[in-house]
């Protein structure tokens, strides 16, 4: 993607904004009148028009930046981070706090790599500002940008922000309103509404279905399963594979990236349904007949 | 980078940074930064008194040395600290045909805490506003337009944004195109006609 420049619109969080335009409204001018004094002409240049200078009024240098945040996050997290690790730690933050991935290796679809200067296709399609295109930096692409930074400062800096934080899923879902982005109170009930609902249901179908009533059903009917054999019930336990049952109940969940994709989707965990279901029939099916845990019950049909 | 099984904490070369830990670092450089907004202004009042709204950026202007700061609306307040300054004998020696002698172990020390400050809004600015910029990206940032630079600080509805070009193939970010979209606040309902909120210069 080289030679192919992008704008990347950034927003700092309203304190951060507020103390920005008190300093240069009242600091940065008295700044470029000493810088001047001290330092001649050329720092009053720099002072008058970058936003951030080296020592002595000198245009800033590369190392600046590593420097104050090697100076912060030593001080503060213990740690030196520089410009590159940070960016790495701020990715990985990102996918997990904002976005919701685990493993690494998942498809990022979502307006932070944009953030990031990275590019991948969704976020490509959605934020995606071409020399070209420029014309098209309108409200809505501000808008997004604006949302998923208010992401950022919800969840990873945990600040307390006036309005709604919408969810990323609300950001990147093409009906979501601008009064939804900006995090106003809707007064009717959108499409967005309805996908995050979804969401909701879904999770508490996989909290309760999944991760709590197929436990207690596999527990009944192990113990019916075996209260039938010490009674000489009709399933007998050469018949019975628990080996190949077991297994099946400890199924690993999927990740969170994963139940994000698929939006708007009810995922449901169809293997442990079958798995129940499976085990039903094959509980009360009359003798010959194997359980094996899977859709397919009956040996011999 | 290697995550704790519970997603609490990251190990970074070795080092571990807990979750937790991240937004109280970030307030306590906000905090420090407003304490040395407050020594830099020596107690004068710095709570501007009309609403955000108010402040007017026309993006699309490339006029060399334009700024939202050239807005009249903040004149009174853009050299306010600096009369204030004039008027102190602790920085003044003397006025000597209406060029002053500003006393240079004070303006040093004032210098250096201003620094300190423009140090802290590097780190909260870069930390702060979602996935950072790559390093040369930020530091080419500027608040007035350059003969052939654009700006790329923007009073935009909401609060103030950057807008920063991309391209990995630049060794110094600047945007070597104007911005051809005019964005003026009166197209947002954001904020919009909201008082600006109280900008108190720092807590007690």
């Amino acid at each position: 993607m080289t030679g192919k420049e992008k704008l990347i619109p950034r927003f700092p969080h309203a304190h951060l904004s507020d103390l920005l335009l008190q300093y240069l409204v009242f600091v940065r001018h008295t700044e470029e009148v000493l810088g001047s004094y001290l330092w001649g002409q050329d720092a009053s240049h720099v002072l008058h028009h970058h936003l951030f200078y080296h020592l002595n009024g000198k245009a800033p240098k590369t190392g600046d930046l590593s420097r104050v945040l090697e100076n912060f996050t030593g001080e503060y997290l213990k740690v030196k981070l520089n410009v590159s690790t940070y960016r790495h730690l701020a990715a990985a933050i990102g996918r997990h706090l904002v976005v919701g991935i685990i493993n690494a290796e998942e498809e990022m679809t979502t307006g932070m790599d944009a953030m990031a200067g990275r590019q991948t296709t969704t976020s490509e399609a959605i934020y995606g500002l071409q020399p070209g295109e420029v014309g098209k930096i309108n409200e809505r692409i501000l808008s997004l940008f604006r949302s998923t930074a208010r992401l950022w400062h919800a969840k990873v800096l945990r600040l307390e922000l006036e309005g709604r934080v919408v969810t990323l899923d609300q950001i990147l879902h093409p009906n979501t309103t601008m009064d939804d982005l900006a995090g106003k109170r809707s007064t009717g009930f959108g499409q967005s509404d309805l996908h995050s609902l979804i969401d909701h249901l879904k999770a508490i179908y996989e909290d309760s279905v999944v991760n709590k009533i197929v436990p207690l059903l596999m527990q009944a009917i192990e113990e019916k399963m075996a209260d039938q054999f010490l009674h000489g019930g009709d399933t007998r336990l050469e018949h019975v594979d628990l080996q190949d049952m077991l297994p099946r109940h400890e199924e690993p969940q999927p990740s969170v990236g994963q139940k994000n994709k698929g939006k708007g989707r009810a995922i449901v965990p169809v293997s442990s349904i079958e798995l129940y279901k499976g085990l039903i029939v094959t509980n009360s099916t009359p003798k010959g007949v194997r359980a094996t845990g899977c859709t397919r019950y009956h040996d011999g049909g | 980078m290697v995550w704790d099984p519970e997603h609490k904490s990251i190990d970074v070369r070795g080092e571990t940074i807990h979750l937790a830990d991240i937004p109280t670092a970030y307030s306590k450089v906000l905090d420090q930064a407003k304490s040395l907004f407050k020594w830099l202004t020596e107690g004068i009042e710095t709570a501007l008194t009309f609403p955000y709204s108010d402040i007017v950026d026309d993006l699309n202007n490339s006029t060399p040395n334009y700024s939202f700061l050239q807005t009249p609306l903040l004149k009174e307040y853009r050299f306010r600290l600096i009369s204030h300054l004039v008027q102190s004998p602790r920085f003044v020696l003397r006025v000597v045909d209406g060029d002053i002698e500003w006393n240079k172990v004070a303006a040093r020390e004032w210098m250096r805490k201003a620094q300190e400050l423009n140090g802290c809004l590097l780190f909260l600015i870069h930390v702060g506003s979602g996935q950072p910029a790559r390093g040369t990206e930020v530091l080419s940032m500027l608040f007035r337009n350059m003969q052939n630079v654009h700006r790329s600080l923007f009073a935009i509805p909401g609060g103030l944004a950057t807008i920063l070009g991309y391209n990995k193939a630049w060794i110094y970010g600047i945007l070597p195109f104007s911005l051809t979209y005019i964005v003026s606040l009166d197209k947002f309902s954001d904020r919009e006609g909201e008082a600006h909120p109280p900008i108190s210069p720092c807590p007690p």
